[in-house]
Formats: C-alpha cells, structure tokens, sequence
C-alpha cells in the first residue's frame, strides 16, 4: 500500500482517498463477498466500511498499517449490517413450490453447495477468520491481530469453522460413494 | 479425505464469483465523502518522551495557573446568600399571528425527490436528497435453487442513504404456478429463525391502493415492512428493513408507479 497516499488521504485530500479506494476496494470487497456470501450485501457493506474509513482516517497513527485498519473496519461493518438485516443472516423460510426432481436433488448436491450449506451455518465472526485465513492469506497471528482479538480465540475460530465444513464435505463425498456403489 | 483434497475442494469453493466492485457503488462512496467530513484526531501524546527541567518546570506553573483560575471563577459564579441566580431563563409570549398548517397534495413531502426507474422489474420509485439507488443486478430468486431459502440482496433495487442502515428496496418475482399470492407473501413476510415470532396470514393484512392497485401491507410481522402487489402472475414487493419507519415507508410508497399488467 502507498504510504504516501494514506498520509495525504488522512491529511483530507479526497483524490487520494479516491485512489486509495480504486486500490484497496476489489480486495475488500472479495472478504466481504465471501463472509456474507451475498455480493449485494457485500456491496453495501463496502460502501459503508469506506464512508468509515474515510472518517476515522485521521485516526489511524501507523499509515503502514492501514490495510490491517481497513480489514477490521470492514469486518465490523459485516457484524453490524448482519445485526440489523437478520433476515439475511439466519434462515428464510423456504417457499412451498412443488418440485418434480426433489428426490433426485438430494445426490445431485455437489461439494460447493454443501460447502454453502455449511458455511452458512457458520457464526460470522468463524465465517471471517476463516476467510482472512483462507482467502486473504493472513496467517493466523496477522488475523488475531486484525480482528483484535487473542490468538487462541482466531485459532478455535478457524478450527470450529474447518471442521464444520470438513464434516460437510465428507458427508457428501459418502453419499456419492454409497450412490455409485448401487449403481455399480 | 486429506487434507489436500479438503483444502483444494474449499479453494475452489472458496474463489468461485466475481471480485469487481460496480463503479456506481464506488462513485456513490466518493460522493458521499465529498459531504461527509473526517472526524478530528483531537488526541495528544499522553507524555513527551523526555522532558527537560524548564519544561518540567513550565508544566508544573501551568498547572497551577489552570487550577488558580478554575477555582476563582467558581467562587465569582457562586451565588451570594439569599440571593438568586445569576441566569435565570425566562420566556415571553409570542405576538405574531399563530402559524396555520395548509393543506397539500404533497402529503408525504415527496415533491423534490428524484424518480428512479426500475429498468429489470419495470416499476418507479422516487428517493429523497441523500440517497443511492443501487439498481438490481440479477433476478430474484430463491438461491441458490431454493435449497437454502435466501435470496441474494443483489436482486432487488436498493435505495439506501450511505450513512444509515435503512433501506428501502423494491423487486418483482413470479409467483410459481400452484402457489397463490398469500401464500408467496406469508412465506417472505414470516420471521427468520427456527422459532417465528409470529405468524403472518396475507388475508388479514390491511389493503393499500398505491398507483390505483390495491395491494397488502404488512408491518407487524417479520423483519420487514413490505408492500405487495400482484400484477398478472408477478408479485411486486416494496420493503423497508427498519419496520418502525411506516412514514418514510409511506412516503417512498406514494411515489411508486407500477407497470401495467
């Protein structure tokens, strides 16, 4: 990250902030995407998360730091849009269609959406060290710190998180072996 | 499953979709901040790291200067004995002519605000100074194939002022043959969560005639308050995600125009 673009965007200069933005607002935006698993929602949140960022910039004291500050900002933004659209954030009630291949559907499902379903279960803030692990590329000290939060919590975390999903992918591994076995 | 496997079939999951923010939703931030002023780092060093006698010295006279000062000009606001206050508040009465409210069509305040045209769905809607449409960017439907019960927020119009969180959004679906309309509307106004507290009956809801169709409303149940109207076989829904906002919700519904059927 440009040092000197933070400086001169925390100082109040809007056209670095904007380059700033065009710089960092792809990778903010694929965290988000990925935790709430909605890129509308990711969408807004990002937009919150900026319009906050470039508030409290003259805040931030190490410009070096200001991507780790922008993460946790955007983070943040994922709890509290979560708090206040619970309708996104649990379960929505199903509509009763009639499907014709609903039988079939069930051994049809593959690895991704029982990834989906998994992750969905997930609280948030497993859903977030998770991806700042996996997809950003944090390793685990980087994304305690990040999230403000002791190391061992990041670790139970992400633990809880690849367990769940584990136990998702291998249930359905074993269903398509069980089904391939029949067919054999 | 090793571990490889695992880690490779969650890469794959995990990297699938587009990472390219719209640049509406990057032009709406940098609008935003041209109006939004940063907040002040009013915070000072706790201590110099290293202070040398004369300033040791100017602060200890400082301090004492601050308290001095503190302490005389309490004992000059402090009221003698028996006597009142040196500010008391008084009020007068008005001598104007009393103001009289007048009536308008403009019931909701709605005049100035700007009309955005739904170009997926077909519909109007007219927001006030401050907001961003966001146009839908892909259909509504159940996603993904309605294994999960959520639909992605990208499939309705959102029209959201940057610096809240109420959202109004709008969008239009088709209600699926061997479904009626109340039963499509108790299913999206039900509660999340395994326990609803509540349980909303479509035919109960109050009817709303918006653009001269009458349609349900529902502001008690669920997570939102919604608008409904069924045009054909396609359910227009209007929501708002703050369900105690009826008036803005009211407003933004007196300016909806619906397309024909």
């Amino acid at each position: 990250m440009d040092r000197d673009l933070v400086e001169r965007a925390r100082s109040g200069d809007q056209e670095a902030f904007a380059d700033l933005v065009h710089q960092v607002s792809s990778t903010l935006f694929g965290v988000a995407r990925r935790i709430l698993r909605d890129s509308g929602l990711a969408e807004d949140v990002l937009q919150n998360a900026l319009v906050t960022i470039w508030r409290k910039l003259p805040h931030l004291r190490d410009s070096d730091r200001f991507e780790a500050w922008a993460f946790r900002i955007l983070i943040h933004a994922c709890y509290a849009d979560a708090a206040s659209n619970r309708r996104w954030a649990s379960v929505v009630r199903i509509l009763p269609v009639d499907r014709a291949d609903a039988a079939d559907d069930f051994g049809a499902i593959d690895d991704h959406d029982e990834l989906e379903r998994a992750f969905r279960t997930l609280r948030l803030d497993q859903r977030a060290v998770f991806v700042l692990h996996h997809h950003a590329g944090l390793p685990l000290v980087a994304v305690a710190e990040t999230l403000g939060i002791p190391d061992g919590t990041a670790r139970s975390r992400l633990h809880y998180a690849t367990r769940a999903l584990r136990a998702a992918l291998e249930a359905n591994r074993d269903v398509a072996n069980a089904r391939e076995e029949r067919l054999a | 499953m090793n571990d490889r496997l695992f880690e490779r079939a969650v890469r794959d999951w995990l990297e699938a979709g587009s990472d390219r923010v719209p640049p509406a939703a990057i032009d709406a931030v940098l609008l935003a901040t041209r109006t939004t002023p940063q907040e002040r780092d009013l915070r000072v060093p706790r201590r110099f790291k290293s202070m040398t006698m004369p300033m040791r010295m100017a602060a200890g006279i400082a301090i004492v200067a601050v308290a001095g000062l503190a302490t005389l000009t309490f004992l000059d606001r402090s009221p003698a004995p028996g006597g009142s206050p040196t500010h008391v508040p008084t009020t007068s009465p008005t001598t104007g002519p009393a103001a009289t409210a007048t009536a308008t069509d403009d019931l909701f305040g709605t005049a100035g605000w700007t009309p955005f045209v739904s170009e997926r769905y077909g519909y109007t809607i007219s927001y006030p100074k401050g907001v961003t449409p966001i146009p839908a960017s892909t259909d509504f439907s159940f996603f993904p194939q309605d294994k999960f019960g959520y639909f992605p927020t990208a499939a309705a119009d959102r029209l959201r002022f940057l610096t809240s969180r109420t959202y109004v959004m709008g969008f239009a679906a088709e209600v699926p043959s061997g479904t009626s309309a109340e039963a499509w509307i108790d299913a999206f106004v039900t509660p999340s969560g395994t326990t609803p507290t509540c349980v909303p009956v479509a035919a109960d809801m109050p009817s709303i005639v918006i653009d001269g169709r009458q349609g349900r409303i529902s502001t008690n149940c669920g997570d939102f308050a919604s608008a409904f109207f069924l045009i054909g076989r396609r359910m227009f829904v209007i929501y708002i995600n703050e369900p105690d906002e009826v008036l803005l919700f009211m407003s933004y519904l007196s300016t909806v125009q619906l397309p024909e059927g």
